[in-house]
């Protein structure tokens, strides 16, 4: 269920003013990022425990992110060759919480999901985000051609029978989760967690096709600017965003594989499927992307409307 | 790193940790670069899918050309 409402500000203020960054210690990585003049955030990059030092209590916004489903490969049916879905992307929540000085919170950052890599596997779904009591699960790995689903579903591919580019992959919660994927549920805020581009299909002689676009500003899918080769990951910072799929020729056929999704939680990009009379099955099809991790991002409490998730 | 939660045998989670604090998360084991998900089972100290021991890319090129014969036929030389 959500919850919309406008915050009050500031919870119980710390001796310095509510927007002064608090001590604690976290035994993980995270990085602190201070806001001037409107207040702090910690975001919470590796798994582990989370220690409030002073002020003795503060009221805090939570936003939790899910790791990203990995790819699937392309596969063969009956001999044709079919191109894998996206990943799905981690799903999202914005959390309202007070916490108490000197009681250890547990901090944990769901994986991204492994890509389909060999014959007969799948894309595996993301690790599950926990903080505060609070849980949010990972994207779906794609199964088949079809994306998997998440807080940004991951983009299809042309079915079986269809050559075709593979589609983008969600962004902003839809489709998807149903309700924004973007930071603190915030409508200006950056997104996350963006569905995995579909691999493309590409069968018979001399035709191209493009993967798709990772969603939320992820990353692009294979296409005429890198001769249809693999699809881009969903960001240059490592470990942030899904993988892009790969892409695969197959004599004169080119298809590319789907982009990773963006930002943190992104899903894979599927791998791409192309496929010629002339070559073996085995080389016409190829491995779909990893997702990206997750992450937690916790701030002061702000005066804003924003919608909470139950 | 990514690390595996295991309960009764059976990965139920993947959750990301820096190496020097796994001591935070006791039930969790290393996956390295072996593509382990959710629901693989984990026993014997090795993971495991439909029952076949899940591999890291390497492993798995090492076991195929091992199977092909290729690593007899370098050997007899």
């Amino acid at each position: 269920m959500l919850t919309s409402c406008f915050l009050s500000g500031g919870g119980s203020p710390s001796p310095g003013g509510w927007v002064d960054v608090p001590q604690f210690t976290y035994t993980g990585q995270s990085e602190t990022i201070v806001e001037e003049g409107i207040g702090w955030k910690i975001r919470f990059l590796t798994s582990g425990t989370f220690t409030l030092l002073s002020p003795d209590r503060m009221m805090i916004d939570a936003f939790l992110v899910g790791g990203g489903g990995g790819g699937n490969r392309g596969y063969l049916v009956s001999s044709n060759g079919v191109a894998g879905g996206g990943g799905g992307g981690g799903f999202t929540g914005t959390f309202f919480v007070q916490v108490e000085k000197d009681v250890p919170y547990d901090i944990v950052i769901g994986a991204g999901g492994a890509g389909a890599t060999s014959n007969g596997s799948t894309g595996k779904d993301g690790g599950a985000s926990k903080a505060f009591s609070y849980t949010v699960g990972g994207g779906c790995g794609a199964v088949n051609y079809v994306g998997g689903a998440g807080g940004n579903n991951g983009g299809s591919t042309p079915d079986p029978n269809t050559n075709g580019a593979g589609r983008d992959g969600a962004s902003d919660g839809s489709p998807g989760q149903g309700t924004t994927t973007r930071e603190f549920g915030e409508a200006d805020a950056e997104d996350y967690a963006g569905g995995g581009g579909g691999g493309a299909r590409a069968f018979g002689s001399s035709n191209r096709a493009a993967g798709g676009n990772g969603g939320a500003n992820g990353g692009a899918g294979g296409n005429i600017s890198n001769d249809y080769g693999n699809g881009r990951p969903g960001a240059f910072i490592t470990g942030r965003g899904g993988n892009g799929g790969l892409g695969v020729f197959s004599s004169t056929a080119r298809a590319g594989g789907g982009g990773g999704g963006g930002n943190y939680g992104g899903g894979g990009g599927g791998g791409a499927s192309a496929y010629t009379s002339s070559v073996t099955a085995g080389e016409a099809v190829a491995s779909g992307g990893a997702g990206g991790q997750g992450i937690v991002i916790i701030r002061n409490h702000r005066v804003k409307q924003a919608t909470l998730s139950d | 790193m990514n690390y595996a939660i295991i309960q009764n045998g059976v990965v139920v989670n993947m959750i990301v940790i820096a190496p020097y604090n796994t001591s935070d998360f006791p039930d969790a084991v290393p996956v390295g670069d072996k593509p382990v998900g959710i629901g693989d089972e984990y026993r014997d100290g090795k993971f495991w899918r439909d029952g076949a021991e899940i591999l890291s890319p390497a492993e798995s090129e090492f076991s195929r050309v091992k199977t092909q014969g290729i690593l007899k036929r370098i050997f007899r030389r």
